[in-house]
C-alpha cells in the first residue's frame, strides 16, 4: 500500500521508508494513515481498578467511545447482518493494571448452552501480542504475528476453564474469561496461563463488561501495555445464534495509554 | 474449492480440501432385511461410550423405524428437502452412464458442498442444527407401518398422502429398521465445516475423529453433517463423535492378543446384520482391487451393499443390504440406483455370496479375507422364477495375518442333547 503510493516520488521512497521505519514504534501513527481508529483514551485513576462493571467510576471518569460493529466477510461461515451494531468502550490504567469496559444492547441475556441448539452470549478484545510493531491482519492475527484475545462467554465452566462466579443479585452462577492466542483464523488456543480477570452483569436490557489485567507480565503471549496499543472487538448475540466467525466485529482501534 | 473423485457418484464433485486417502478404509456392512430392532448395538454404545453427564441424549449408535423414524427426528427428510430446494427437480442419477468409474451410474444433481453455491449460502455445506427436541426420542414412530390399510384407517394422521403411497403386491404396508452409526466418510461434511480444523480422517483406517482439546463448541460439524452424528455436550460445550471404538479396531483388546477387532455395536449384533471391516486403498486412491476382503466383496465386486443417501456427497463408508420389502423407489432415494441390482442378488443368492452372507457376527475379530470350501447340495428351490440351489459349503475367515479366525458351514449344524443329560447346556 505504502510502496505503491511512493512509487512516482523516487528519492521520496528512500526518505519515507527511513521515515516510517523511524517511526514504527509509535503505534499511533495509524490514526494519521486512516489504519486505525477510533481512539480510546485511557483515563488513569489513583485507587484500585473498578472490575464491578458498575463501579460509579465508569459513569464518571473515562471518556465513552461508541464504536460501530461490522458484519464478518472474510471467512466462512461469513455473517452479514450481525444484530449488535454498536459497542460502547471505556477504559482507564492505575499504576500497575488496566480495566477496559464494553457496553452493548441486548434485550436477551443468553447464558443457557445446555444442548446443541443453544448459544450464549460472548464478546471478545484483541491485541497485537508485539504491540510496537507493524499490526497483523484483521484475521485473528496470521502466522508469524500473533494476536492476544480475551474472550467472555456468558456461560462457565467449559472444560475446566477459568469460571467466575457472579454476585448472587444478578442472576448468573458463572461466566467464563479466556486468555487465549491465535495466528490467523482455525489457530485460536488457550493459553496454559491465564492472566486475565473480568466480570459481566446483564441489566436495563445491556451487558456491562470488564476485562482487567496487569499492565505488564512476564508471559511473552500476553500483550504488554507499556504504551498505546491497537484492539479490536468482537460481540456475538446468543439469541441470534451467533458464535465463531458470525459475529460483529470493529478493528483495528487505538487504544491510547498516555 | 477443490474437485475430488466420489465414486458412489461416479464423477468429480466439489470438497473443502484436496483430495488424500488414508491407507485403510473403515468400512461396515448392514444388512436391514435380518435386523429385529433389539437395539443391543445401541445399548453396547452406550453402555461403552456415552454413559456420562451431558451425555444422556447421545445414540452414537440407533436403530430407527423407516419411514418415520429418525434420531434425530426427520434428520433426513430435512437434508433432503434442502437439497431438494436448492436445486428443484435436477437431483437426479444418470444410470445409462456407468462404467469403472460409475459403477452405479452418474449423479448429476447436487451435494451438499455443491448446494451452498446454488443458493448464495456462505458456508461449507448445507445443514441445520437439531433442536432439542428432535433429539430426545431415538426409535420416534417405531414399528409404525406405511401402507394403504393403515392410511385409510388414519388419513391425515400418518402418511396422509391421498392416494400417491406407494403399493406392493403381497405386503399392503411396509416398514424396515435402519441401522445407523457415524459412516465416517470419505468427504466429511463434519471435518469440512469445521472452522477450527479439529476434526481429522485418521491416515491408518479413515475413521474420523473430533480432536477434544481443539474442538470449541462452535457446532459447526452438528449443522453440517447430513447424518447428524457429531453431538454436542452441554456439560463441557464440546462437540463429541462416534469413535469406531477405534481401541479395538487397532487390536488394543486384550482379548485376542492383537487381534483387530470391530467396534462394540458391531460384536454385540443379535441379529446377525453386521460385518465391518477394513478396506485397502491403493496409491490412487481408489479401493484396491481385493475381492477375497469380504467388505470389498460385498460393497464393490458385488454390488450387494450400497452407501446411504450417497446424493449427499460425503461418501459415507457405512453400506447397507437393502430390504427386499419396501417400495423400490423409497429404496432408491435412500441407496442410489443400485437397489434393483442389489436385490435381485441377494434373493437368489449364489454359492460365494451366500457363503459371505454366513460370516456375518461369526466373530468380533475383524475378518480381512474369506475363502469358501465345496460342500453338497442340500436343498433346491425356484425363487421368483429363478432357480436357487443351496450347497451345503463351509466358508473360513482369516485375520490380517492369514489365520483361520472362524470356520461356519452354510447349513447350520444340529446338536442333539443327550438322553442322560437332558438339563445339560
Amino acid at each position: 500500500m505504502i510502496q505503491k503510493r511512493m512509487k512516482p516520488f523516487g528519492l521520496w521512497t528512500v526518505l519515507l521508508a527511513l521515515l516510517f521505519s523511524a517511526c514504527s514504534s509509535n503505534v499511533e501513527d495509524c490514526l494519521q494513515d486512516g489504519s486505525c481508529g477510533p481512539a480510546i483514551q485511557m483515563a488513569s485513576h489513583d485507587g484500585s481498578l473498578p472490575v464491578d462493571p458498575y463501579d460509579p467510576f465508569w459513569d464518571a471518569g473515562p471518556v465513552a467511545v461508541e464504536v460501530e460493529l461490522g458484519p464478518q466477510m472474510i471467512t466462512n461461515p461469513k455473517w452479514p447482518n450481525p444484530s449488535t451494531k454498536e459497542v460502547t468502550v471505556r477504559a482507564v490504567k492505575n499504576s500497575s493494571g488496566i480495566a477496559i469496559m464494553l457496553e452493548w444492547s441486548d434485550p436477551t441475556r443468553d447464558s443457557n448452552f445446555d444442548h446443541s441448539a443453544l448459544y450464549v452470549d460472548r464478546a471478545a478484545v484483541m491485541f497485537p501480542v508485539a504491540a510496537g510493531e507493524e499490526a497483523p491482519l484483521i484475521t485473528m492475527g496470521e502466522s508469524g504475528k500473533p494476536v492476544n484475545i480475551w474472550q467472555w462467554k456468558a456461560v462457565g465452566g467449559e472444560r475446566g476453564q477459568p469460571g467466575v462466579r457472579d454476585n448472587p443479585n444478578s442472576g448468573l452462577t458463572y461466566q467464563t474469561i479466556e486468555d487465549l492466542n491465535a495466528e490467523g483464523y482455525s489457530t485460536l488456543t488457550d493459553q496454559n496461563q491465564q492472566d486475565v480477570k473480568g466480570f459481566a452483569v446483564w441489566k436495563n436490557n445491556k451487558w456491562r463488561l470488564v476485562f482487567h489485567r496487569s499492565l505488564t507480565n512476564d508471559n511473552a503471549n500476553d500483550v504488554q501495555f507499556k504504551q498505546s496499543v491497537l484492539m479490536a472487538i468482537a460481540v456475538w448475540n446468543g439469541s441470534n445464534k451467533e458464535l465463531n466467525g458470525q459475529k460483529g466485529i470493529a478493528g483495528w482501534l487505538l487504544l491510547k495509554l498516555g | 474449492m477443490p474437485e475430488v473423485y466420489n465414486w458412489q457418484l461416479g464423477r468429480m464433485a466439489t470438497y473443502v480440501y484436496d483430495e488424500k486417502h488414508p491407507k485403510e478404509q473403515f468400512t461396515f456392512v448392514f444388512n436391514t432385511n435380518r435386523c429385529i430392532a433389539c437395539q443391543t448395538c445401541t445399548m453396547a454404545h452406550k453402555s461403552t461410550w456415552t454413559f456420562s453427564k451431558g451425555q444422556e441424549y447421545m445414540w452414537w449408535n440407533n436403530v430407527e423405524t423407516k419411514p418415520y423414524g429418525g434420531y434425530p427426528q426427520f434428520w433426513d427428510w430435512k437434508i433432503l428437502k434442502m437439497l431438494e430446494q436448492s436445486n428443484p427437480g435436477q437431483n437426479v442419477w444418470n444410470v445409462r452412464k456407468t462404467s469403472n468409474k460409475a459403477i452405479h451410474g452418474v449423479y448429476e444433481g447436487v451435494t451438499i458442498f455443491e448446494a451452498p453455491a446454488k443458493i448464495g449460502l456462505n458456508q461449507q455445506a448445507i445443514g441445520y442444527v437439531p433442536t432439542d427436541e428432535e433429539w430426545r426420542f431415538p426409535n420416534f414412530g417405531e414399528d409404525t407401518a406405511h401402507g394403504r390399510e393403515f392410511t385409510q384407517s388414519r388419513e391425515g394422521t400418518f402418511g396422509g398422502d391421498n392416494g400417491t403411497r406407494s403399493v406392493l403386491p403381497e405386503h399392503k404396508i411396509w416398514f424396515f429398521y435402519l441401522q445407523r452409526i457415524c459412516n465416517h466418510c470419505t468427504y466429511p461434511g463434519c471435518l469440512a465445516a469445521c472452522p477450527r480444523k479439529a476434526i481429522y480422517k485418521r491416515q491408518e483406517d479413515g475413521i474420523v475423529l473430533i480432536d477434544q482439546s481443539r474442538c470449541r463448541g462452535y457446532k459447526k460439524c452438528v449443522e453440517q453433517c447430513p447424518y447428524k452424528k457429531p453431538m454436542f455436550r452441554g456439560t463441557t460445550r464440546i462437540s463429541e463423535k462416534c469413535i469406531a471404538c477405534y481401541p479395538r479396531i487397532e487390536g488394543l483388546d486384550p482379548l485376542t492378543e492383537g487381534d483387530q477387532m470391530e467396534t462394540r455395536c458391531m460384536a454385540a449384533c443379535v441379529g446377525k446384520i453386521r460385518l465391518q471391516g477394513l478396506v485397502k486403498i491403493g496409491s490412487n486412491g481408489e479401493w484396491a482391487h481385493d475381492p477375497d476382503n469380504p467388505q470389498y466383496y460385498l460393497i464393490r465386486d458385488r454390488k450387494v451393499a450400497l452407501p446411504l443417501y450417497p446424493q449427499l456427497g460425503t461418501e459415507p463408508n457405512g453400506y447397507y443390504i437393502p430390504s427386499r420389502h419396501v417400495p423400490r423407489a423409497y429404496s432408491q432415494q435412500m441407496f442410489g440406483p443400485g437397489v434393483d441390482h442389489s436385490i435381485d442378488q441377494y434373493m437368489v443368492p449364489d454359492r460365494d455370496l451366500l457363503g459371505v452372507l454366513q460370516l456375518f457376527r461369526t466373530t468380533q475379530r475383524i475378518i480381512f479375507k474369506w475363502k469358501r470350501e465345496p460342500g453338497p447340495k442340500i436343498f433346491e428351490t425356484n425363487i421368483h422364477g429363478k432357480k436357487f440351489e443351496m450347497y451345503n459349503d463351509t466358508v473360513i475367515g482369516f485375520n490380517r495375518k492369514g489365520k483361520e479366525i472362524i470356520r461356519v458351514t452354510v447349513e447350520e449344524p444340529f446338536y442333539v442333547r443327550p438322553e442322560e443329560h437332558p438339563g445339560a447346556i
